[in-house]
């Protein structure tokens, strides 16, 4: 009995949660209007007086006699019409000055239920009209924010309407512009940091050079290594915003060139499946394609990458041979600078940026990525990256 | 016996230390060479005895880079081969648009530097006095090679990738276009060697440029084989 509540109150909440702010404020306000409506009309109404001789006659009762007079501190009964017509003359009504005896009841206007209804619908609807027509600007700021996370430089809002929305669009305006001089401001200590690295690295390279063979390799590969450091960081840090424009790109080409870098190195990789033109960012993809199947072969041995065409999606699933990664890392793995130590080889360890940066790279194209143990074993990555509809 | 004279390169960096360094290097290697920090003692150097080979770092300050190599090129026709350590593909644009025959990011494997110089002393003596028009690119039968973008794209307009590789190579066969390249003629120009007896760099190279252009292997309509000769490039060409 307790899941079926559960569940019940599960699903009344998901209900609830799909009515639009509009529609709650419009179901909020409309049974407040029409009750308040009906029971000013039930007030009202049983305060109008009614003579007897006009209930009598809608009643359809003969005249009543006009001997009864009201007894001093004679309470008025209240009659109520919808139980029949009131009980002849045992409780005199109390006569006014003119003769005519008066008798508080309630006027035969009760709006029965298919009238309620109807007003409490149509109130309803108006009221979500008005709520939905003052709730714009809302709507432009959600879409403001949203074209603002694609576009760190999309256009400003423009700061109009009513004061609050002003303000909020104001706020709104200059968050963005904070966001752009901060950005600025980190890119141009990028470039001076780089330049920093590089100088001394380029140094290091030359002095290598001139060393004798026989000492030349060790160091060579430290110095590889921290060169690509530098760059890895270097790239997380300036994000994805690079820029880059949309293109129409040979998917085909473009993964074999990858492929075929790795193969050449004596890499053991499968290439199968084709797909049509795609539009993206091709060094964007291209990265994202590359860092997936380098850690594939450096950690999986060998690996076969797929490549599925559908029509409102590319998949590129790239599965290793691999130990796979431990079910409770795998959520974190994405995470800039996590590294998942145990499955390591001590030697040929990251900086832990790789799948954070293509993470990025292929969120910043509206796609996503997914990771998961295979059942037979090793790493199953896939990218899945958008068909632009337009 | 006669020593070949060493090529005379000039080396300009505002580090002191890259400046010493870079030309030990490249003495090891056979290069005599000199070493300037600015435009102004460019010039002056120049003056004094011209270069065979210019290599030039980007981010200079005061004059920087780009506007000593335009300011060469108005000038002389010596290589120039282009460092930086920025490395975005903007300024490999705009270093080859105003003259520069090579770009290398820093930071570079020496040897690679060397590679370059060689291939583009090799370039420059093959023309000698010529002034080498470098053309911005081709089309042919659909497709256009944007050199300077180092962009190859389809009859649709879509973008084909090419590894560095095979740029080199189309490049080589379209600046050939219709005239048969014999397998050392490819290796000299994309590797600075010839080739070995065993070598199937070239092969592999071309059969993976066959597949890009979507040129059928067995019956290439594009770049055709010719036995016991090379390859060739056979195509209406258009150049820009």
């Amino acid at each position: 009995m307790t899941t079926l509540m559960a569940r019940l109150r599960a699903v009344l909440h998901h209900t609830y949660g799909r009515i639009p702010l509009s529609l709650r404020v419009a179901l909020l306000i409309s049974p407040v209007i029409v009750v308040g409506q009906y029971l000013t009309m039930r007030l009202l109404w049983e305060m109008q007086p009614v003579s007897v001789l006009q209930a009598s006659s809608d009643f359809g009762m003969p005249r009543p006699p006009p001997r009864f007079m009201p007894e001093p501190g004679f309470r008025l009964p209240m009659r109520d019409y919808d139980r029949g017509p009131p009980v002849p003359w045992d409780n005199p009504p109390p006569i006014d000055s003119s003769g005519k005896k008066l008798t508080f009841a309630r006027r035969n206007f009760i709006p029965p239920w298919q009238s309620l209804g109807g007003i409490f619908l149509i109130t309803t609807l108006i009221v979500w009209f008005a709520a939905w027509w003052v709730m714009r600007p809302l709507q432009r700021l959600s879409r403001a924010a949203e074209a603002l996370g694609r576009d760190v430089g999309s256009e400003p809002l423009a700061e109009r309407g009513p004061p609050e929305v002003r303000r909020a669009a104001a706020a709104f305006n200059r968050m963005q512009d904070r966001l752009l001089r901060f950005l600025r401001g980190r890119s141009d200590a990028l470039l001076a940091m780089s330049h920093d690295l590089k100088t001394p690295i380029t140094r290091l390279q030359l002095r290598l050079a001139l060393l004798p063979e026989a000492l030349q390799a060790p160091i060579a590969d430290d110095i590889g290594t921290l060169q690509k450091r530098v760059e890895e960081a270097l790239t997380f840090m300036r994000g994805v915003h690079g820029g880059e424009p949309m293109q129409d790109v040979d998917v085909n080409a473009l993964v074999a060139i990858i492929v075929e870098r790795l193969q050449d190195t004596g890499a053991d990789i499968e290439l199968r499946g084709s797909a049509r033109t795609l539009a993206c960012r091709p060094g964007q993809l291209e990265r994202a394609i590359a860092n997936v199947l380098e850690n594939a072969v450096r950690y999986g041995g060998s690996a076969v990458l797929t490549i599925r065409d559908r029509s409102d999606a590319l998949t590129i699933r790239i599965r290793d041979r691999g130990p796979g990664i431990p079910e409770s890392l795998l959520p974190r793995v994405t995470e800039p600078f996590f590294r998942v130590e145990s499955s390591r080889n001590r030697d040929s360890g990251g900086t832990g940026l790789g799948l954070a940066i293509t993470k990025d790279l292929v969120e910043s194209m509206g796609g996503h990525l997914l990771l998961r143990n295979h059942p037979d074993g090793g790493l199953d990555v896939q990218i899945t990256v958008p068909r632009q509809t337009r | 016996m006669t020593a070949t004279p060493r090529p005379h390169i000039v080396v300009v960096d505002d580090d002191q230390q890259i400046r010493e360094l870079l030309s030990q290097v490249l003495d090891q290697y056979g290069f005599a060479t000199r070493a300037v920090a600015d435009g102004a003692a460019l010039r002056r150097a120049l003056a004094e005895q011209p270069a065979d080979l210019i290599v030039l770092d980007l981010m200079l300050p005061g004059e920087d880079g780009l506007a000593i190599c335009r300011d060469l090129r108005t000038r002389s026709n010596t290589p120039v081969i282009m460092l930086t350590a920025r490395g975005e593909s903007i300024d490999r644009i705009v270093g080859l648009e105003v003259g520069a025959d090579d770009y290398v990011a820093k930071p570079f494997d020496p040897r690679e530097l060397i590679a370059r110089i060689r291939t583009v002393l090799r370039r420059a003596s093959a023309m000698p006095g010529a002034t080498p028009t470098r053309l911005r690119g081709w089309t042919f039968d659909g497709w256009t090679f944007d050199a300077v973008r180092r962009e190859l794209r389809d009859p649709d307009g879509a973008i084909v990738a090419l590894s560095s590789l095979e740029f080199r190579l189309l490049e080589l066969l379209l600046q050939n276009a219709n005239q048969v390249l014999t397998r050392d003629r490819i290796m000299e120009a994309t590797a600075g060697r010839p080739a070995d007896p065993f070598e199937r760099r070239i092969d592999i190279a071309i059969s993976r440029l066959r597949a890009r252009l979507r040129d059928d292997g067995r019956e290439p309509r594009l770049i055709k084989t010719v036995r016991n000769r090379g390859y060739v490039l056979t195509a209406d060409i258009g150049s820009s």
